[in-house]
């Protein structure tokens, strides 16, 4: 084939179902018998649940299953098992649910929810991290202890403190005695909702022998059904989970939701099918969203602006549940310092329970957090000791032959943050800011902030391929890594068609996912699909390439050796017009007569990550980190000098993704991350009242993104191949969306020297600095 | 219970539904038309957005019986058969759909805009999708596929 | 979901007050439905009628009628903002009708449901009020025309009684000099509740200057600053006395939009820039 398959911007698969309306989400989905769910929620952050009354609602007509946390003896969780599936005893947040319906309509569901009476006991909230760690707070798990976690989180009981990660190298007391300069300074940010636009959705069925059915809205089958098993005490095998189209994941859908809920309700409705739709409301007040964050930074620097030591500490507003929290607080820390190397480091990064909504996955998995601290801080540091900040990154970047935080050497096929550093800079005229050309009393204020981040998985994380062929010669690939938007199909097509030569769209990547026919995968996190199921999918093209060849060997008369794969042919190598097509080989080879060799094609492939260790408990020292994807923004702003009113006018983005494989796809992910990121950084947060009420649980009053706010965005591609990458290339699902709002942050400093320490940026904050600074 | 008229897709309906339905409802769980999303349900993020009289609408904050005598269209009228409308082929073009459940929504505002105004500026782009929420793309791509159909009806000639 | 209620759209007025006599429980008049529907999605309103009134024929026309211009009831923002008439000499209308939510909920929201749900930042009532406008009230017993700025009584509270509905507004014409702004603090550059409104208006001839401010109170507030604009004295002191008559008259709270202090601030900000688009320092 003459055309280069990879690097291409193929269509995007699906695309035209979408575009038609034929795509059917779960919401979309009905089974026949389906009855509605809904959920009763507590309408107090804390309190204790005296006593709930559901007769009425048991005797509503057309009611059929009315369930309690009493009855569910279940406890549910991913890396640190503490979630109820309906609260038990005590309530812990606002929205959080404590009772079930499953009626024939939606209307009566709702009708038997408000007829179901809960006495509660109101007991003192915490919803500060800082105030949760102290001695006398609340507790929100009192049986903290009792636990079960995975055996790399470490709660402690008698305390709010789920999870502690350590990092410690070097010793940061002789840093700081050596330092020239010692700058400590304080950073928050609130909860964020993840606001994908299909809200959460399952539907289960239960079935004789103790089995189910699930349909639902999650990025990850397999944890779905595992977790499932795990809670619920259920065989693997007795369960399907299938997922259809998904309307957008970030993280949200990772894990479990309420996938175990229904299959209760279920059980419960004599194995009627049963559907939970969240409610746009419901969403904010009861999904998981991206944990709060108070960090807190030491930094001794020299007067050449080199970092010689760093003490952090980050304490994690994980909700009232840490199941997947703990996990971020620990992968966060892993890149704790930013992509630069300080010899002297101590990190503390704690889980805190509160009584508020929990939290979980995120794209960036706690690293768009931790940077809007370590490249604010950056900025700070480098302004107090009068150097560019572009030259203190340039100073303390990461570089071949340096030494990360847990101890892992930068090598060659690492991804070079410099550069992408570099090009932002040169992108938006750095050292040009100039104001001359603005009316009076604005200012323009340029900024840069770089960013890294690894997959964050256990050590074993592992993924398969299977291929068969069609009866015509094209491909059925299979892998249960979700699509929901990312195109990662698209680019596993691309590697089959380019690895077996043959064109794209004779490889069908089977859309849905389903637990009973696809081979595993751990999760569709972490920007570790394309690498993991990359790889996976190279070795089954290569294990197909083997048989067709082995099959194809005989009729030839020739050996395998002599055998090359070309143009949906086997064709022999120094005789390239003898050949066999696929189309003859994929059934089986049949000779003139009649006699058949071979039979239907199957291939296999898997990939395992190589060579992760656990983190030291106490020092943090090991290897985390599969791969490193590294990149830079910068940022242009023009901000009103009394008003704090601003404008971002220009973003440069540029990640060293190792080697694009689709390139749209790749700017796709780059513009709609640099997005997100953007909401976060100017108008996204969670408010809560003084006694923990979510004022922020509509669109009405959580404001996203939309079409008209949108700065011009330039995306540059780096590509510094990595080794053990499919075709050298590195994940870039959450890279975008990182350091955006510290970069806003600092180029809102750079225009006028406030010095902005909370998300988000907001008029209002940078007025309040500029009326302090008078 | 009212007794309804309506076309949807140029096909008439005549339907019974009761007072308090919304006609998102009516369209998706009576007429199985689950092109239009529910967001929101408020109002507030365009995914139910259908096409009434000629005008953009949000369909989860209209009663079904309000639509009596109507016309509606769906995102399921945009296409005949195999062949899609240029606005929908302008979307997959510029790679303007990621998971695609806001996608319907923006095609139907897209093409009310571009029925009223067959070469729209950036902000009037702007005016006619900003109710449509899309947390995929970053909406570059989106902008880019209402000035691609535009130009594919002719209405642009840069 | 919304609560059963029982829904009618009848033709005449008098078949509206005939249901508003007879019917038992809280009965809701609907136009384009987009607070009245989210508000019964969030339990907040349960009607137990709900009248239609997009049939009453001229509750649909917007005509300009002797030195006024009627705006019936059931205008849609969307409508407003495309309007000739509006755009000729009530411009400021169209620019406020264009701060109202999305472009497919203003296709439903009206100008005078906008007044009627009464909210303290609704869009509409800056720009109306500087203009002067009356709201043309009917019932079965009386019909009476209500100035705007007595209109709202509080918080999603007004004058409306039971009995009652508004069948339209009379906007006053201003002679032609006359130009008006309106300001609008929001969160993002798409659709948002006002954090703080603030429209201007002035007119030479007439020697009229007014400004009227939303969420900044519990009711919008009209500011008549005639007097101390077209009186004596320079520009920097009138527009000091202005800016003072602003902050003295305003009561703003902190909520999830923004804050009292920022609001403060930005109804001074708003002031200040609109009088300076209408009034170049040194003209007079
Ligand atoms: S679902 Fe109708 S606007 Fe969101
Ligand atoms: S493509 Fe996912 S919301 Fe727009």
């Amino acid at each position: 084939m003459t055309e280069e398959m990879i690097g291409k911007s193929v269509k995007r698969i699906k695309a035209l179902e979408k575009v038609t309306g034929n795509a059917k989400f779960v919401h979309d989905i009905e089974i026949q018998g389906m009855l509605h769910a809904k959920m009763k929620l507590s309408p107090h952050a804390h309190a204790k649940i005296v006593n709930i009354d559901t007769t009425k609602a048991k005797s509503l007509p057309g009611v059929w299953a009315v369930l309690t946390g009493k009855e569910l003896p279940y406890k549910v969780g991913l890396y640190l098992v503490d979630k109820d599936i309906l609260a038990v005893n005590k309530v812990r947040y606002q929205g959080e649910p404590v009772a079930a319906v499953a009626a024939e309509t939606k209307e009566i569901a709702e009708k038997a929810v408000e007829l179901i009476e809960v006495e509660y006991k109101k007991l003192d909230a915490v919803l500060d991290v800082q105030k949760a760690v102290e001695e006398d707070a609340p507790l929100v798990h009192e049986n903290l202890g009792e636990l079960e976690s995975a055996p790399v989180f470490f709660p402690k009981p008698g305390t709010n403190i789920a999870h502690h990660t350590k990092i410690r190298k070097g010793d940061t007391e002789k840093g700081f005695a050596k330092a020239d300069h010692i700058i400590e300074n304080e950073f928050t940010l609130p909860m964020v909702d993840h606001t994908a636009m299909e809200t959460h959705t399952s539907i289960a069925e239960w079935k004789p022998g103790r089995k189910v059915k699930i349909w639902t809205s999650a990025q990850s089958p397999f944890a779905v059904r595992n977790l499932l098993a795990n809670g619920l005490h259920l065989n693997h095998e007795d369960i399907e989970v299938i997922v259809p189209y998904v309307g957008g994941g970030f993280g949200g859908k990772a894990g479990i939701h309420f996938e175990p809920l229904v299959t209760c309700l279920s059980r419960a409705a004599d194995g009627r099918p049963v559907k939970i739709v969240m409610s746009r409301e419901e969403e904010f007040n009861s999904v998981p969203v991206r944990q709060g964050l108070y960090s807190r930074l030491k930094t001794g620097v020299n007067d050449d602006g080199e970092i010689v030591a760093q003490e952090t500490e980050f304490l994690w507003d994980s909700g009232a549940n840490a199941d997947y929290g703990v996990n971020v607080t620990r992968a966060a820390a892993t890149a704790g310092v930013g992509p630069y190397e300080i010899k002297n480091v101590k990190l503390d990064s704690k889980t805190v329970y509160t009584n508020k909504i929990f939290g979980t996955a995120y794209r960036g998995f706690g690293h768009l957090e931790i940077l809007w601290a370590i490249e604010r801080q950056m900025d700070l540091v480098a302004k107090e000791i009068g150097i560019s900040p572009y030259d203190i990154r340039m100073k303390n970047g990461l570089d071949v032959g340096s030494v990360t935080i847990t101890g892992e050497h930068i090598g060659e096929s690492h991804g070079r943050v410099k550069e992408c550093l570099r090009e932002v800079a040169k992108e938006i005229d750095f050292e040009n800011r100039d104001s001359d050309d603005l009316p009076e009393g604005k200012k323009r204020g340029k900024g840069v902030a770089t960013l890294h981040k690894a997959p964050a998985m256990p050590t074993n994380t592992g993924t398969a391929a299977f291929l068969k062929f069609n009866e015509n010669g094209t491909l059925n690939l299979t892998v249960s890594l979700t699509d929901y938007g990312q195109g990662t199909y698209t680019a596993l097509a691309q590697i089959v068609a380019d690895q077996l030569d043959m064109p794209v769209d004779k490889v069908n990547v089977v859309w849905e996912n389903n637990t009973e026919t696809e081979p595993y995968d751990w999760q569709t996190v972490a920007s570790k699909g394309l690498f993991m199921s990359g790889n996976a999918v190279i070795k089954a093209s290569q294990d197909m390439a083997q048989q067709l060849k082995e099959v194809a060997s005989e009729p030839l008369r020739c050996s395998v050796e002599d055998l090359v794969i070309e143009d949906e042919k086997v064709k022999v190598r120094h005789h390239l017009d003898k050949y066999i097509s696929f189309k003859e080989l994929a059934m089986g080879y049949t000779y003139e007569n009649g006699n058949a060799i071979g039979g239907p094609l199957v291939a296999r492939g898997n990939y395992i990550a190589q060579g992760l260790t656990n983190l030291d408990p106490e020092t943090g020292q090991g290897l985390p980190a599969l791969d490193w994807t590294y990149g830079a923004h910068g940022v242009e702003v023009i901000v009103d000098e009394d008003t704090g009113e601003f404008e971002v006018v220009k973003i440069a983005s540029a990640f060293d993704v190792g080697k694009a494989i689709n390139k749209e796809n790749v700017i796709g992910q780059i513009q709609g991350g640099v997005i997100q990121g953007y909401g976060s950084a100017v108008m996204e947060g969670y408010q809560f009242s003084e006694d923990g009420r979510l004022l922020t649980n509509t669109f009405t009053d959580y404001k996203v993104p939309s079409i008209a706010d949108i700065p011009e965005l330039k995306p540059i591609i780096v590509e510094n191949a990595q080794e053990d990458g499919p075709y050298g290339a590195r994940g870039v699902a959450e890279h975008p969306m990182l350091s955006i709002p510290s970069v806003i942050g600092n180029a809102v400093q750079d225009a006028i020297g406030v010095k902005i320490k909370e998300m988000p940026v907001i008029p209002e904050k940078i007025f309040e600095l500029i009326e302090a600074n008078k | 219970m009212k007794t309804i008229n309506f076309t949807v897709n140029g096909r008439n309906y005549k339907l019974d539904v009761k007072d308090n339905e919304i006609l998102l409802d009516v369209l998706r769980e009576k007429l199985h038309f689950t092109g239009a999303k529910e967001g929101c349900g408020e109002g507030e993020c365009g995914a139910c957005t259908v096409i009434m009289d000629g005008k953009a609408v949000t369909s989860c904050i209209i009663l079904a019986v309000e639509a009596d005598g109507s016309d509606i269209e769906t995102i399921e009228g945009q296409s005949v058969g195999e062949e899609i409308s240029d606005i929908q082929e302008a979307f997959i073009e510029e790679n303007a759909i990621q998971c695609g459940f806001c996608t319907p929504g923006m095609v139907m505002s897209t093409k009310a805009l571009l029925d009223r105004n067959p070469d729209p500026s950036d902000e009037d782009i702007d005016i006619a999708l900003s109710g449509n929420i899309c947390r995929c793309t970053g909406y570059y791509s989106i902008r880019n596929a209402v000035k691609r159909a535009a130009e594919k009806k002719g209405g642009s000639q840069s | 979901m919304l609560n059963k209620f029982e829904y009618y759209k009848p033709e005449s007025l008098e078949k509206i007050f005939d249901i508003l006599e007879n019917k038992e429980g809280e009965t809701a008049l609907l136009a384009g439905g987009t607070d009245l529907f989210v508000d019964m999605k969030h339990k907040t309103r349960k009607p137990d009628t709900i009248i239609d009134i997009k049939n009453i024929e001229d509750f649909s026309e917007i005509e300009e009628r002797d030195q006024e211009l009627f705006i019936g009831a059931a205008i849609t923002c969307n409508e407003i903002i495309e309007s000739e008439l509006v755009n000729k000499d009530y411009k400021i209308l169209a620019d406020s009708a264009l701060e109202v939510a999305a472009h497919q909920v203003r296709n439903r929201a009206t100008v005078v449901g906008n007044l009627c749900t009464t909210s303290p930042g609704a869009d509409m009532f800056p720009g109306l009020l500087v203009l002067k406008t009356k709201v043309v009230i009917v019932s079965k017993e009386e019909n009476r025309q209500v100035p705007l700025e007595q209109f709202a009584t509080g918080v999603k509270q007004n004058v409306l009684k039971d009995n009652e509905i508004v069948k339209g507004l009379l906007v006053k014409k201003h002679v032609a000099d006359g130009k008006g702004v309106y300001l609008k603090k929001r969160r993002t550059k798409g659709p948002d509740l006002s954090g703080v409104g603030v429209a201007g208006y002035i007119s030479e001839e007439e020697e009229y200057l007014a400004f009227a401010l939303g969420a900044v109170a519990p009711t919008p507030v009209y500011l008549d600053l005639s007097e101390i604009f077209f009186g004596e004295g320079n520009f920097t002191d009138k527009q000091e006395k202005i800016l003072k008559e602003v902050k003295e008259n305003i009561n703003p709270i902190d909520d999830v939009r923004s804050t009292k202090k920022y609001r403060i601030k930005m109804s001074q900000v708003y002031t200040r820039r609109i009088l300076s688009r209408l009034w170049k320092a040194g003209d007079k």
